[in-house]
């Protein structure tokens, strides 16, 4: 294989963290064209670039022509939060023989805390229109994020939740594109579910 | 420079996959391409349905179309209800719906409804109260009418049934599939009494019990009344080994028990033992708890041939009317006592008895050292008990559940049926204080036939047909 011309993000430092991993940077970019980086750490929470990335594939940057820019950043928004959390689980269980009973319950506090943060991060995320919404879960499949992916299709669930075929209509704009014949068969077998 | 040609390769394929994404996208943008307006095409397009196409999906606006399965991964968390009003939206969401339901992939872990009925709504209308939605679904029962029935048992989405002339039935009220159960003359201690025409027209009942012993002879029964003497409580457990269902009943005299696996013709009757409270089943085998005895039986109903293995004493002190056998969802067995506050057993005529609970004293089965061991709070866990099989569900994956409460219903034969108008003992309970609330306020419901759990199951038997 030829030598490529060194990408200046490649030959970032090989700086290790808890001797495991290393902070080389990956380009992606998006169906638009646009450029993004991200930790190989955060990148391969997408299985899918993992995959490329051990096959070699990676160097000139990865081309992803399914994901718009703007859903692109927001799962690499993702990537990044929960890789840095992944991390952080890990260096906690790398010292458990860490005797004083005040720093435990510091750790503990401390993750329980970042818990906390992690949730209001996801719910912000997802708390987008459905097109956006659809969009990102498309992403997320395409790129085997399966984090990202339920956490994207439990917003849609209960965005279903509770409400009327009608309304589920509405705010998925959903055309009914049922025959008459097939509209009045469906209410018929579970009529009792619609009777508001 | 070697281009990275599986890259390309990897995105052209997912590409592929996702056409329908795609030619959705351009579809959607074919009026602007073009340079035509919507009105515009209109006058160039022969074709109706897709002219009705361009138009509508260039103002509506839709979404792009998710893929088959994560449609059902989606629909694969929601409740009965709102699954069934998901797959009547659009012909995709149908098509999903319809592939979970055959796979059996929906969410098997229901909330479980309050199923009651109630006068002013109908004969034949069976009603859930849903927790989650907080509201109430009115479901069309099959004949006979649901108020003419008793209500003995649910599991697994079934009730346990027992109609006008004392026959069982099994019914679905989410799908409405109705199974009868082996004729009542088929339990061991029922006979048939013909008229003078040969149809029947009483029960002869016979008051034996397995225990050897001087019983009074026997007594006749009304076609409705025998109910009313005989029939405890039922269950319905799947039957892995043969893929059928067992049904299986506490009956009286004395609370033996019977069984019938669904298709049989007759019952099988379990003697010698009595007084039993509760059953479950659990790897196989049927767990029946026998207060007379002191002892927690298991039975293993798989072979031709029914064997039987006591395994625990119940310390006699533990000894009470109502108690439950409950598997809970980290593997153990639980025994749990109702207690009831005082109460005047004969009360003045006319005068209406109210049986109030006031406890649950939780026993955890501890298997290695064969004893029972008192737990004093279920933390993280919530309780549904009464005439439905008893059931102990982990609070997290039922949000709209209230850990560490217990939420019952009345299960008092005599007062059940004896006294069909009387206010029933039901509510919920704090098990750490036990304090009470009601279900639902105000009642929604009619004393009779008793209200009871029931967790909504989309399955069909699908019962095989013989010869």
């Amino acid at each position: 294989m030829a030598a490529t011309p060194a990408d200046a993000s490649s030959s970032s430092s090989e700086a290790v963290v808890g001797g495991e991993k290393s902070n080389k940077m990956i380009t992606l970019i998006s169906s638009d064209g646009e450029s993004f980086e991200a930790t190989e750490e955060a990148a391969k929470m997408s299985v899918t670039i993992k995959h490329m990335i051990e096959d070699g594939c990676a160097d000139d940057g990865i081309p992803l022509p399914n994901v718009p820019a703007k859903i692109l950043s927001m799962v690499i928004e993702y990537c990044n939060k929960h890789a840095a959390d992944a991390d952080d689980t890990n260096k906690h269980v790398a010292d458990p023989a860490d005797a004083d009973e005040d720093d435990d319950n510091n750790n503990n506090n401390a993750s329980a805390g970042e818990k906390e943060d992690l949730k209001s991060f996801d719910a912000s995320l997802v708390a987008v229109d459905q097109a956006t919404l659809f969009d990102i879960i498309l992403a997320a499949n395409f790129l085997s994020i399966k984090g990202l992916l339920d956490l994207a299709c439990q917003k849609v669930a209960d965005d279903i939740k509770d409400k009327s075929v009608e309304e589920v209509r509405e705010i998925f704009k959903i055309e009914n594109d049922f025959t008459k014949e097939e509209e009045e068969a469906v209410r018929k077998e579970n009529a009792w579910a619609f009777n508001e | 420079m070697e281009s990275c040609s599986v890259a390309r390769i990897m995105s052209l394929g997912k590409l592929a996959i996702h056409r329908t994404y795609l030619c959705n996208r351009i579809f959607r943008n074919l009026p602007k391409l073009l340079g035509f307006t919507p009105s515009s095409l209109k006058k160039f397009c022969k074709v109706e349905h897709v002219e009705l196409q361009l138009t509508k999906k260039a103002t509506l606006g839709t979404l792009p179309e998710l893929p088959p399965d994560i449609l059902m991964g989606i629909f694969a968390t929601l409740e009965i209800p709102d699954l069934v009003r998901a797959g009547s939206v659009c012909s995709s969401w149908r098509s999903a719906y319809t592939s979970l339901r055959n796979l059996g992939q929906y969410n098997l872990q229901q909330t479980p409804c309050l199923l009651y009925t109630s006068e002013s709504i109908g004969e034949s209308v069976a009603c859930l109260y849903s927790h989650a939605e907080k509201r109430s679904y009115k479901l069309t029962l099959p004949e006979p009418p649901i108020r003419t029935r008793c209500l003995i048992g649910s599991s697994h989405g079934w009730l346990v049934t027992v109609d006008d002339r004392s026959e069982m039935h099994l019914v679905n009220p989410i799908t409405c599939e109705q199974i009868a159960l082996p004729s009542v003359i088929t339990i061991e201690q029922v006979n048939p009494i013909v008229d003078e025409y040969g149809a029947l027209h009483k029960y002869e009942f016979s008051w034996h019990t397995g225990a050897c012993g001087v019983y009074s002879s026997p007594s006749i029964f009304a076609l409705d009344k025998l109910r009313h003497e005989l029939h405890y409580k039922a269950f319905v457990f799947p039957d892995t080994s043969t893929g059928s269902y067992i049904v299986v009943l506490i009956h009286n005299p004395m609370r033996q028990l019977s069984f019938a696996r669904v298709g049989d013709d007759k019952w099988t009757w379990l003697p010698p033992y009595d007084d039993y409270k509760d059953c479950t089943y659990k790897d196989g085998l049927l767990y029946a708890a026998c207060t007379y005895k002191g002892e927690l039986h298991t039975f293993d109903l798989s072979g031709p041939v029914v064997t039987r293995k006591t395994i625990i004493s119940i310390p006699r002190e533990y000894e009470c009317e109502y108690m439950y056998v409950v598997q809970a969802p980290w593997g153990g067995l639980l025994l749990i006592w109702r207690i009831f506050e005082d109460h005047n057993v004969e009360p003045e005529p006319g005068a209406s008895v109210f049986w109030n609970t006031t406890e649950y004293r939780i026993y955890e089965f501890d298997a290695e050292r064969s004893e029972l061991k008192e737990i004093n709070c279920l933390r993280d866990h919530v309780l549904f008990l009464g005439h439905n099989q008893s059931l102990c569900l982990g609070a997290e994956e039922y949000p709209c559940l209230r850990a560490n409460h217990a939420y019952f219903t009345d299960d008092n034969s005599l007062w059940i049926c004896g006294l069909p108008n009387d206010h029933r003992d039901m509510g919920v309970l704090n098990l750490d204080d036990n304090s009470r609330e009601d279900l639902v306020s105000p009642q929604l419901w009619s004393n009779f036939p008793a209200p009871m759990w029931i967790t909504p199951d989309l399955r069909k038997m699908n019962l095989a047909s013989e010869g």
